[in-house]
């Protein structure tokens, strides 16, 4: 890598280039609409999922006129639009204030006050949608709007407009709201004056709520269809281009009162939720709801409005999971984030430093030096050559020397060696009476390493009593967790400091060293866990991991033949998580997944009756603020959903895991006389 | 000159009215809550009447509770007693803060008009922003006065004040009225909050932000402040940073007058979006602001506060928005 003083990571986030769509787009990677994600893109309604930091705004405002219309003026054709031409328009629930609805009465009655409330939130949304909408066609009509309507075949000369206005303004659906607005300016305005209206009232600057709403209030995602419908047959959109609606914040509408209205039949926003829900149920194949939400906000209300009935997936709208698409899967080959980082890095440092991302590819991977297991143990041994000379004294003569010899030569596989002793130890094994020849030795079988390298290296920093030391692209992956905030925050930190050490190697290029790195990293993992108390519930997420991570930290290092390697993690029964009484636990981790604090997966159990689990991790950034693995290797702990309560209540217990086999004491270890390994 | 200073000067300076006094007020865990309450018996208010703002359950619950005991005792044997006290949560609906106020101010019925204290001390944003656009519109209150206590000086605990941010959402009554805002003003305190939260809404280049830094923030809290201003460093602030005395809240008025499209006070077009961090009285100028032009005011409600937020009670201060009828911070 070639040294340049300008960090290309300094802004974290794409949005703050929407004022300049050149560098937007030379910013955004298309890498991430691939497979699944594309299905964005196409008519359908889709929710799409990510927690936090996985891009949902980023991609839902790609389908805004003026993105769409200042890519196409700097000549970027995006295929992707290309392939899915589209007319798109948006709400973003906390821009547009509806979190404040609902908080004025408009019924002395709760059950009434909630029915008016949420049919009044229909009206409100539909109407400002519709002025979206308006406000799209106005923006065709314009100057700079001029390429996206041509690209999209759109006509709205001025005679259009008003045409498809006096159409839509004798629509039914407006139960005469909008009668005699004939022109396009005209029902602009009213459509404006009506939200104008509405607010008013809620930020209670007129006395009473209008009589006019009262009396003509619509019905959810009626007038967008009409509206769809009017524009075909005015002829300024045609039928093959799709009305792509996009709604941003969803979970927003969950906050407004479930604070004081705990029970989900009297809360105003769960009533809410159920008239978006509703738009999906409208399944209008010329309109098409893409809805960015939180995962686990998601699934708590899945009703329609008005019924009881619930919108299926598949039937009424499709998931997009950012989270499951960016993820590392079993088969890693499938797994799409590295490649999708690599094009972020390099299309950011060549808007930097010119040029082609195609130049900077593997720039970042270089330069940034590896570091084995071997490595990472001579460097914390370093100043004291001898330091972690295995020394068993129940050990025969011929084992002893195996093992000076061994760490001699190499020090990760004597301390491989001595775990896998620890191990048989714990279990009451025996061992043969001399060991056995390393290739047929079992801690050098490639799985038994893997899965323990993390934590014996933890174990060895430890006993060195140093910090980890981390290095390399695969690092920063794992790391990264398949969150391109993470990762690009990992990125800025490393060049600065990289930069500020002026580490150059004699070609004159930047190589960026593992104490460098790691620097870089513990930093990023502070400021991540730091992030926990910005959001809703932080503070008791930010202690629960804190305490999880102690908890994790010191059973690994006390399992000295690492026999549970893959304590970091933990797993509980999939049907005491979803039972009643797991509510409260299911509603913290759930959470907890959302924020970043967690990772939960499926966990294919290894008990003999198969009952399903699932199990969750630290976020993988934070793992190096408590010096434990990253990785999710081995079975995770067994939790109970009792144990986790107690974990999660308020006198905050230390968190310690049960053992079935004694892992800290010293057991006497036997050897097998008979010269066989048992 | 603009009618703010020490209570008691200011209230030296006023005319005498003859309308009775009443007093909006909190019943906190902080010692300062009990401050206008004493000014305001002293000088013969007709009633005081004591919001309890109940917090959600939390590890500081219990303290929270001795403590709001201890302060009631002590306003009880300052002969303030009984004391009328309304018990209010901490996400009260708008419509329950507005009654809160209505109730109040027609329990005597008569209709004469009044003078009314809205004591913003212990009171958080979410009830005073509305409680004050309320009242500054109420015909029954003739002369407002918004009263702050600080605490004894340094006294504010070194740790997290408060902890647990909500969403981001607008405060109670300000909501946005009109299109997104093209700039957006944050007046920074200790806390940072959700701060970040609101800015990562907001960012973007389009966008000018701008940040209100009270001044001087006494010893030893302007590392604190810098280290507020640094947690929210990765959010796209440029070098837009105003400083406004921390207790002078005509002046964090106009400096949003000034920072801000001068026309937006006339026309209302595009107020800027606000989010009030800071010291209460830059709330109040940020408050005043906001009901002027329509600007919307964006909040990360904190679930937990210490109870040990500030310790002993300071000057007070007093802030006459309304005298007579005449509103009087209105440029």
């Amino acid at each position: 890598m070639k040294d340049r003083g300008q960090n290309p990571f300094q802004e974290l986030y794409l949005t703050e280039a929407l004022d300049d769509p050149e560098l937007y787009w030379n910013l955004f990677s298309p890498q991430i609409i691939t497979g699944e994600a594309e299905r964005l893109f196409r008519v359908g309604n889709i929710i799409l999922q990510g927690s936090n930091g996985t891009g949902k705004t980023m991609l839902l405002r790609l389908f805004s006129p003026e993105v769409q219309a200042t890519f196409l003026r700097h000549g970027i054709n995006s295929s992707i639009f290309k392939r899915n031409p589209c007319l798109g328009i948006g709400i973003n629930f906390i821009h547009a204030g509806f979190g404040a609805l609902g908080k004025r009465r408009v019924a002395e009655v709760d059950a009434e006050n909630i029915t008016l409330w949420s049919s009044m939130f229909a009206d409100l949304l539909n109407y400002f949608l519709v002025y979206e909408l308006l406000k799209a066609l106005k923006f065709l009509s314009s100057d700079e709007g001029a390429k996206l309507k041509r690209s999209i075949g759109a006509a709205t000369d001025g005679r259009s407009l008003d045409e498809f206005a006096n159409w839509l303004s004798q629509r039914e659906c407006w139960y005469g709201a909008l009668s005699e607005k004939s022109t396009f300016s005209s029902l602009l305005s009213a459509v404006r004056d009506r939200i104008y209206a509405y607010r008013s009232f809620v930020n209670w600057n007129i006395k009473e709520l209008p009589d006019h709403l009262k009396v003509t209030k619509s019905d959810i995602g009626v007038p967008l269809s009409e509206c769809r419908k009017g524009l075909q047959e005015c002829g300024i959109l045609k039928r093959s281009i799709p009305l792509i609606v996009t709604v941003d914040q969803y979970e927003t509408l969950f906050h407004i009162d479930y604070e004081v209205e705990k029970n989900p039949e009297r809360s105003i926003g769960r009533s809410f939720c159920r008239v978006v829900n509703s738009l999906l149920a409208t399944r209008n194949p010329k309109v098409s709801y893409k809805i960015g939400v939180r995962p686990y906000s998601w699934a708590q209300e899945l009703r329609a409005f008005g019924t009881d009935a619930r919108v299926e997936v598949g039937r009424d709208y499709q998931i997009v999971s950012l989270d499951e698409i960016l993820r590392r899967q079993e088969n890693t080959s499938a797994w799409i984030f590295p490649e999708f980082a690599r094009d972020v890095a390099s299309r950011r440092m060549a808007s930097v430093f010119g040029g082609s991302p195609s130049e900077y590819k593997d720039e970042l991977e270089k330069s940034l030096e590896r570091l084995s297991a071997e490595d990472e143990i001579e460097r914390y041994c370093r100043k004291q050559e001898d330091r972690l000379v295995p020394a068993f004294r129940d050990l025969p003569p011929a084992w002893n020397t195996m093992l000076q010899d061994l760490y001699m030569k190499n020090k990760f596989q004597s301390k491989l060696a001595e775990v896998w002793i620890n191990q048989a130890a714990g279990r009451g094994d025996s061992l043969p009476s001399k060991p056995p020849a390393s290739s047929k030795a079992k801690w050098n079988r490639k799985w038994w390493q893997k899965e323990r390298r993390e934590a014996l290296l933890m174990q060895v920093a430890s006993a060195c009593r140093q910090r980890r030391i981390y290095g390399g692209w695969e690092t920063l992956l794992t790391l990264g967790a398949s969150n391109i905030l993470i990762f690009l925050s990992l990125c800025r930190e490393i060049w600065d400091i990289a930069e500020r050490a002026r580490t150059k190697s004699k070609d004159g290029t930047l190589k960026i060293t593992p104490e460098f790195q790691s620097q870089a990293i513990r930093l990023v993992s502070e400021t991540w866990l730091k992030k926990q108390d910005e959001f809703p519930g932080g503070a008791q997420r930010r202690d629960f991991i804190t305490r999880l991570g102690i908890g994790f930290r010191k059973a690994i290092l006390t399992d000295r033949g690492l026999i549970y390697p893959g304590h970091n993690g933990f797993s509980l029964l999939l049907e005491d998580y979803e039972s009643p009484q797991g509510q409260s636990v299911r509603a913290f981790l759930d959470k907890a997944a959302d924020f970043g604090a967690l990772i939960a997966s499926k966990h294919t159990t290894k008990e003999r009756d198969g009952r399903l689990r699932k199990k969750w991790y630290l976020f993988p950034i934070l793992c190096p603020n408590f010096e434990i693995p990253a990785i999710r290797t081995k079975e995770p702990y067994y939790a109970t959903l009792d144990e986790v309560k107690l974990w999660l209540s308020t006198e905050r217990p230390a968190i310690e895991l049960r053992r079935s086999i004694e892992t800290t004491s010293s057991q006497q270890i036997l050897f097998d006389m008979g010269g066989g390994s048992k | 000159m603009l009618p703010w200073g020490p209570l008691e000067w200011l209230l030296s300076k006023l005319p005498l009215t003859g309308h009775s006094l009443k007093v909006l007020t909190c019943l906190s865990p902080e010692d300062r809550c009990r401050a206008i309450a004493l000014i305001a018996s002293q000088r013969g208010a007709s009633s005081i009447q004591f919001l309890k703002i109940q917090d959600p359950s939390s590890r500081f619950s219990q303290k929270i509770e001795e403590k709001v005991h201890v302060n009631y005792d002590q306003l009880v044997a300052s002969n303030i007693g009984p004391l009328d006290i309304q018990t209010l949560g901490l996400f009260a609906a708008d419509e329950e803060i507005a009654l809160s106020l209505k109730r109040y101010l027609t329990i005597s019925s008569d209709s004469a008009p009044l003078e009314l204290w809205i004591d913003i001390t212990c009171m958080p944003k979410r009830f005073f922003f509305l409680l004050v656009k309320l009242a500054l519109d109420e015909n029954l209150v003739q002369t407002l006065v918004v009263t702050y206590t600080q605490p004894s000086p340094g006294r504010y605990t070194d740790e997290h004040l408060a902890e647990d941010p909500e969403d981001v959402q607008p405060l109670p009554g300000f909501g946005p009225n009109t299109e997104d805002p093209d700039t957006v003003v944050v007046a920074v305190g200790f806390e940072s909050l959700g701060l970040p939260q609101f800015l990562g809404e907001y960012r973007d280049k389009r966008r000018d932000i701008y940040l209100l830094l009270p001044f001087p923030p006494g010893q030893p809290y302007s590392r604190r402040i810098w280290s507020c201003i640094n947690n929210v460093g990765d959010s796209g602030i440029g070098p837009n940073i105003k400083r406004v005395p921390s207790i002078d809240a005509f002046e964090a008025y106009h400096q949003l007058a000034s920072i801000c499209n001068p026309h937006t006070l006339r026309t209302k077009e595009r107020p800027p979006a606000l989010a009030p961090y800071g010291p209460k009285p830059v709330s109040l100028g940020m408050c005043l602001y906001a009901i002027q032009t329509g600007a919307p005011v964006f909040y990360t409600q904190p679930r937990v506060y210490h109870p040990d937020y500030t310790i002993g009670i300071g000057k007070s201060w007093g802030y006459c928005l309304k005298l007579v009828g005449k509103q009087l911070w209105r440029v």
